[in-house]
């Protein structure tokens, strides 16, 4: 092909030694960025206390709230991470392997789960603690095999995962969670039993403090323009309507196609929708797009876990962060 | 909806329209490239460079904290610096070309996924990395695209005589005294230069499918290589503007949208040439 | 670096046409030796051409005649030894034209006869300029003279093998070429088409432009040419046939792998086999 008998060693040589730095480079970007890389936040164990192993960052802050320090908690989908593209780490599966309780979100969250508690081998008792509460379903499709895990966690297509968006539920997870932390560890029930006494107590005064704030917003303002369709369970709660989302499915790994964007775009328009709000964890570029188009503003709100420390680091600050935001930019 | 609306509605939205202008810009020049690499055989280097630029983009990203513009960038340099590398090493030759750009290719592409994969929460652009998104251009991607491509296709132009003679005769080249060197690594620039330019319309993986179908498709219909280098910009730009369209109304991704009709064209070119092939033989036999 | 900027220095864009030296001969080689990884392939090679010169190499495979070939068009730098064409380097001149063995070219290549004759004028435009007027009379005028005018909107694709190489001389002659190196222009050729082909070195001796061919046919070097060499990486005659085509000369060439048949002068035949062992062929 580039059949020439030129002798040209020495330029090659200079060709090499551009590469090797080049690709020294990368290894070196490629090291340092994956130090970011699996769980963290592993106690070290004590033995007397249970091991809870948890899928998100919101229920391991309701555990903590539940359960205080005389349980050892940690999350195996870290802040900001998404779940459809979590692969456990050696560390985790010791975790799992390890736990006495494993406490998951369900509604077809955590398509990971399955194989990691069969690749693992775990004695655990495994709860979905969204056990009673309603679900929400969804045209849009979750991506990923067929899932038909042990009875406790079907993953059915189509229902939506987002539940923690409405404090109620949280309410119903708690229940299950005390319920679940009590027969794991009776000698500590009153204890347990106390902390969700004054939980739900908070989780009542969250909700009525929504309910005040989205009073705020004009009655034809009561309208939601997301990334991803994730804000169902609030908009039902609260009175809101989600009118339309730029990728309208329940998980990132969705593609959207030019008539759904021009829908959205038309529907932007009629509405007079002020803001779409967006995930900070996810990739802005097709909202941004869309927004230049319409000439609304992009609010960014956390949606697929808590945030490392401020402003979001437990759900209460997470759920005003993003009410507030909400009812801001709406009003 | 009559016909008419179908062609217009989308093109009442601005991101269709930047969407079409950047397929139909990359379409004419992976194609007018594209017989090059036809022509020369080169239909594997292209697809190893296409997938080599995925650690390039992905360390981009990670450096840009996920911002687009700096991509085509950090895509153009990885592109040049990787088809002059196999360039070098193909003249070096211990082992066999093919496999040179066989370890090369795996390698970068390996490279590529395991710095994304390094990045927990966007995962949804892998698939546009590879599979393209060019719904999601944006203006000034658009005019960074076009200026690049009308330089490209100057460039090919301002050389095509030198391109040619050394495509077609090396030896011919170096006897009328052509900077044979010059214009080899040129032209792998050239097509570094078109890969980074097409990455965000098709995608990585499907880059390959721009450079040769359309080329190899205009290959059947005509043995003049610039009437070649012109329908073959001709069936891209078509497959492109057709594929788009498809898109929007079947709900297909963009990118397989239009390498998919780009094939089809090839089809009908292919069966059309194979009736004339029977139709000559048929009257030369009667004759 | 440095070698890069060198290399790329040589092949600079601008066409350095050397001027030719009045009276040096044009083709001036001396001590002219090449190595390979291999080994030697040329050794101590030395003579001069005068113009207008019509010259037959012959030699074993391996021999260095391409090598030699390549030495003289500037294509290949030699490791010790001086090439002067017109008193210059090859590199500067663009009137030598080389006409390779035939099977180095893409034959589906999508171009026309016309087409490939009018690469060789390329030089005599730059960036951005396209072949003129005058471009194609010069074309069709080498066609002419090649006997392939009627083909010049064909395919190459559709050429034999005697046509392909009439098309080569073709663009040689549209190059405007003052010395053609030509090799193995008969090979695989029928008695016709060798025919055709000498008589177009004919014209071209007539046109005062200097030949050198390489074949294997002894018997046509030595009728119909009057100056022959003789090559086995050393020069070992150059001259008139009956000088150069002796036995002891061409024992030395062959190595053994002759069989003389006595009978009218000169006439002689070479073994096939022969040095495949050691085929060396450097394109």
């Amino acid at each position: 092909m580039l059949g020439l008998e030129f002798e040209g060693n020495l330029y090659m040589k200079g060709i090499w030694k551009g590469t090797f730095r080049f690709v020294l480079l990368f290894v070196v970007v490629l090291l340092s960025s994956a130090c970011g890389g699996p769980s963290e936040g592993y106690q070290s164990s004590d033995k007397d206390k249970i091991q809870v192993v948890v899928t998100t960052t919101f229920i391991a802050d309701v555990v903590t709230n539940i359960a205080g320090d005389k349980v050892d908690v940690s999350a195996l989908l870290t802040a900001g991470q998404n779940p459809h593209s979590y692969h456990p780490a050696p560390m985790d599966m010791v975790a799992v392997t390890e736990a006495d309780l494993i406490l998951a979100n369900g509604f077809g969250l955590e398509d990971f789960l399955e194989d990691l508690l069969s690749g693992t081998d775990t004695t655990a008792e495994v709860i979905v603690v969204s056990e009673g509460i309603k679900p929400l379903l969804m045209e849009g499709h979750i991506e990923g095999d067929d899932n038909s895990l042990e009875d406790s966690m079907e993953a059915v297509m189509g229902q939506d995962p987002h539940v923690w968006f409405d404090p109620n539920n949280i309410l119903i997870w708690s229940e299950n969670i005390t319920n679940a932390l009590a027969e794991e560890d009776p000698e500590n029930e009153v204890s347990y039993q106390a902390n969700f006494d004054t939980y739900q107590g908070q989780l009542l005064e969250l909700d009525v403090w929504i309910r005040e704030q989205i009073e705020k917003i004009p009655e034809n303002q009561r309208e939601l323009v997301t990334d991803h369709s994730t804000l169902g369970y609030f908009a039902q709660e609260y009175g809101l309507v989600q009118i339309g989302a730029v990728i309208p499915a329940l998980t990132t790994e969705a593609e959207t196609s030019g008539m759904e964007l021009a829908k959205l775009i038309d529907t932007i328009s009629e509405h007079q929708t002020k803001a779409i709000f967006i995930g900070v964890d996810f990739d802005p570029n097709l909202a941004q797009r869309v927004a230049e188009e319409t000439g609304v503003e992009l609010v960014p709100l956390y949606f697929g876990s808590l945030s490392d420390g401020e402003p979001a680091g437990t759900y209460f600050s997470f759920m005003r962060y993003n009410v507030s935001a909400i009812v801001e930019a709406l009003q | 909806m009559n016909i008419i609306d179908l062609l217009l509605t989308p093109l009442s939205y601005s991101f269709m329209v930047r969407g079409l202008t950047a397929a139909v810009l990359t379409g004419i020049v992976c194609a007018v490239i594209g017989v090059y690499v036809v022509v020369r055989g080169m239909a594997f280097f292209g697809d190893a460079l296409a997938h080599s630029i995925l650690p390039g983009v992905a360390v981009g990203y990670l450096l840009t904290d996920g911002a687009r513009e700096p991509l085509f960038w950090w895509g153009t340099g990885t592109a040049v610096v990787v088809s002059l590398v196999i360039g070098a090493v193909s003249k070096g030759a211990r082992i066999k070309q093919d496999t040179a750009i066989g370890i090369i290719f795996a390698g970068m592409f390996a490279l590529g996924i395991a710095i994304i994969s390094t990045v927990k929460s966007y995962t949804v652009d892998l698939t546009h990395f590879l599979f393209g998104d060019v719904l999601g251009v944006s203006g000034n991607q658009l005019i960074t695209i076009a200026i690049f491509s009308v330089l490209i296709l100057i460039l090919v132009i301002a050389f095509y005589k030198e391109f040619l003679v050394l495509t077609f005769d090396p030896t011919l080249a170096a006897t009328l005294r052509i900077p044979t060197r010059v214009f080899e690594y040129l032209l792998l620039v050239l097509i570094a230069l078109t890969v980074a330019v097409s990455f965000q319309t098709v995608g990585v993986a499907l880059m390959v499918a721009m450079l040769i179908t359309p080329a190899a498709a205009a290959y059947l219909l005509t043995k003049r290589l610039p009437i070649m280098m012109i329908l073959a910009a001709i069936i891209a730009s078509a497959s492109g503007v057709i594929g788009l369209y498809l898109s929007y109304y079947v709900n297909v991704a963009s990118g397989p949208a239009i390498v998919l009709v780009a094939t089809g064209f090839f089809v009908i070119a292919w069966g059309y040439s194979n009736l004339k092939k029977r139709k000559a033989i048929l009257e030369s036999a009667s004759a | 670096m440095k070698n890069l900027i060198n290399s790329f220095r040589k092949q600079s864009f601008s066409r350095r046409y050397a001027p030719h030296v009045k009276n040096a001969p044009l083709l001036a080689m001396q001590d002219i030796t090449v190595h390979y990884e291999t080994g030697l392939v040329l050794d101590r090679i030395s003579f001069d051409l005068t113009p207008g010169a019509a010259v037959a190499v012959v030699g074993p495979n391996g021999a260095g005649k391409t090598t030699l070939f390549k030495v003289i068009a500037g294509v290949l730098d030699p490791g010790e030894g001086i090439v002067q064409v017109s008193g210059h380097e090859p590199g500067g001149h663009t009137c030598i034209a080389y006409v390779p063995q035939r099977s180095t070219v893409d034959w589906t290549f999508p171009a026309t006869v016309a087409d490939v004759v009018m690469m060789g004028r390329i030089n005599k435009m730059g960036p951005f300029l396209w072949p003129q007027k005058e471009d194609w009379s010069v074309v069709q005028r080498s066609l002419d003279l090649v006997n392939l005018a009627a083909y010049a909107k064909r395919q190459i694709s559709e050429l034999s093998g005697g046509q392909q190489q009439r098309m080569f001389i073709a663009r040689a002659l549209a190059q405007e070429a003052e010395l053609m190196l030509l090799d193995e222009p008969f090979n695989g050729l029928d008695i016709p088409a060798q025919e055709k082909i000498l008589e177009i070195l004919a014209t071209l001796k007539q046109q005062n432009v200097t030949v050198m061919i390489s074949m294997h046919d002894l018997r046509l070097a030595a009728e119909q040419f009057d100056r022959v060499m003789l090559l086995n990486k050393e020069l070992l005659g150059f001259g008139v046939p009956e000088e150069v085509f002796t036995r002891d000369l061409l024992l030395k060439a062959y190595q053994g792998h002759l069989h003389f048949v006595e009978g009218e002068f000169d006439t002689l035949a070479v073994g096939d086999d022969c040095c495949d062992g050691e085929h060396h062929e450097y394109h």
